[in-house]
């Protein structure tokens, strides 16, 4: 049995044995704020209701308990964390934004009265946190050249943390998620150079850079695949390509072009290695096979080359082959090359002996899917 | 070049990232089918990772539900970036983990439990000797690679970032998965 058939018994397999969807869990409940993105290291539960009002609950007793003993201390932290941008304690009402909102530097009485309604537990979406922030900050919409908000849990509270530049400052802004009270703000200028006037150097010329410190060139480079990210405030473009049988993964500063990361993976020592841990059996037979070889070479023919031999067989151009893929294999302990594509309809199925180049098995069907 | 070769990578995984990343817009922005067609395209994989995780039928049937429960609540604030079956199978995965922490129990075995499926009576004889050999044959990490390969549609270099593994284990565990699988369903 070939891979081929193994993948689509596996889909199928599967697709069937899914159960159904219950009615009940088909209709939407979108809340504005949904989750934070569950990334591995930070993932949290989405929380129920009741735990949002029971934190409510718990910092509006913490806050009146502050408020009523130690009202100096939290006058003085107040001062420390709501240090504004530049002009202090500045007063920012945020207008047009909603009433939850609570304005930063009022008294804590009335902050309290201000938080009655987060008892309902709705959090605040990130564009109303949005306006809030460029209202503090006090920046229009245009200004702000990079934005970036998550939920986060801040002793107990769901604050807003958000990042932003403009105008080469760089913001860091932490708001209570339901009540819009800002909690700290930190303003930063960035370096001398200002950010606006960098030019990116393009995707072309990052792809340029990478392969040249590879040592690859163009034609070799496969599945070459370019993005522009965001790392550390800086832009980057990720450049990721397999050559050579190895994968290459490079980070490449998006104004200056330096290489600020760069990693190189084997690809096919690793497959080779893991036949060898498989036991000696592989091994002799696979020796055999070479010698049994004109050619005597044991260097593999590479994924291209085999795609290529594949392609010219089928007389299909390398722009009209779809899904083109290739897959080193084993077959019988010889190292295959599985090449797959479409073109027309048709479904090709090449195996080609990754020593010789040789065709093994070929197959075309009409493609049904 | 560049451009094929993306459009490669799209066609190839069962179901495309693209298209995927459409619906999630969609259905963001409330359109009630978009959800219909998600689960379409992706209920093998969430459901095959599930079980491949929780390894106890009834549980993985409830991630999917939940799973897709989620991604209604998620799908508002789901931000492009390309890869949405991974975030799709990190929302499983994370469901997965929160409930073999509450339940404290792991099965073992799969073989038992295959029969408790609630799509089982209506499996045809080939896909019950398929479930089969991927659930009983296969070693838990072996199977997580192919699951997430040919269902999930992820490239290998993707697994391991995804597992935090590296690239040379994941496809020295797919070769051997593979060649199992060969022998068994053949």
């Amino acid at each position: 049995m070939r891979n081929r058939e193994v993948k689509q018994r596996l889909r199928k397999a599967f697709d069937n044995a899914a159960p159904a969807l219950k009615d009940a869990e088909r209709s939407f409940r979108p809340i504005h704020i949904g989750e934070p993105f569950p990334s591995e290291k930070k993932y949290r539960q989405p929380l129920p209701r009741w735990t949002l009002a029971a934190a409510a609950a718990v910092l509006l007793f913490f806050c009146g308990f502050i408020g009523f003993h130690a009202h100096p201390f939290a006058a003085k932290s107040r001062i420390e964390t709501a240090a504004g941008p530049g002009e202090g304690l500045s007063p920012t009402p945020a207008p047009a934004v909603s009433a939850t909102a609570a304005p930063t530097t009022q008294p804590t009485g009335v902050t309290v009265q201000a938080k009655e309604p987060a008892s309902d537990a709705t959090l605040l979406d990130e564009a109303t946190v949005k306006a809030l922030v460029l209202s503090h900050a006090e920046l229009t919409e245009a200004a702000v050249q990079y934005w970036r908000a998550k939920l986060d849990r801040e002793n107990g509270r769901l604050v807003y943390e958000a990042e932003l530049t403009a105008d080469g400052v760089e913001f860091e802004y932490e708001v209570d998620a339901m009540t819009g009270e800002i909690v700290k703000c930190e303003r930063e200028q960035l370096a001398a150079n200002p950010v606006p006037a960098e030019e990116p150097i393009g995707e072309e010329k990052a792809k340029e850079i990478a392969l040249q410190h590879a040592g690859v060139s163009t034609a070799d480079a496969e599945q070459l695949r370019v993005k522009a990210d965001w790392e550390d405030n800086r832009r980057v473009y990720e450049v990721e390509f397999v050559a050579n049988e190895t994968e290459y993964d490079y980070e490449i500063d998006a104004v200056t072009g330096q290489i600020l990361k760069s990693e190189k993976e084997t690809v096919r020592e690793a497959a080779d290695s893991s036949s060898a841990a498989k036991g000696s059996a592989a091994a002799p037979a696979k020796k055999s096979g070479s010698s049994q070889q004109s050619s005597g070479s044991n260097e593999a023919i590479g994924t291209s080359k085999a795609k290529e031999i594949a392609l010219k067989h089928a007389g299909v151009s390398a722009s009209k082959a779809k899904r083109l893929r290739v897959e080193t294999d084993r077959e019988n302990g010889r190292q295959v090359y599985e090449v797959e594509f479409t073109a027309d309809g048709i479904e090709y199925d090449y195996e080609i002996d990754a020593l010789t180049g040789k065709i093994l098995k070929h197959e075309a069907e009409r493609d049904d899917d | 070049m560049l451009k094929l070769n993306q459009e490669n990578r799209l066609t190839e995984s069962p179901s495309t990232d693209s298209s995927l990343e459409h619906c999630l817009t969609r259905m963001g922005d409330g359109d009630n089918s978009a959800l219909e067609e998600i689960y379409h395209h992706t209920r093998a994989a969430v459901y095959g990772y599930a079980l491949s995780l929780v390894k106890n039928v009834h549980d993985a049937e409830d991630v999917l539900q939940e799973c897709y429960l989620k991604l209604c609540s998620a799908a508002a604030a789901y931000r492009k970036q390309g890869k949405p079956m991974a975030f799709l199978l990190r929302i499983v995965r994370n469901l997965c983990y929160d409930r073999l922490r509450d339940r404290q129990r792991r099965e073992s075995d799969l073989s038992s439990e295959l029969a408790a499926m609630s799509a089982w009576p209506n499996l045809s004889e080939e896909d019950r000797v398929t479930l089969r050999a991927c659930l009983e044959e296969l070693r838990d990490e072996e199977r997580q690679v192919i699951l997430l390969h040919v269902l999930g549609g992820f490239r290998f270099h993707e697994i391991a970032s995804f597992t935090e593994e590296p690239l040379s284990t994941v496809l020295s565990r797919y070769h051997r998965a593979m060649k199992k699988l060969r022998i068994q369903l053949s």
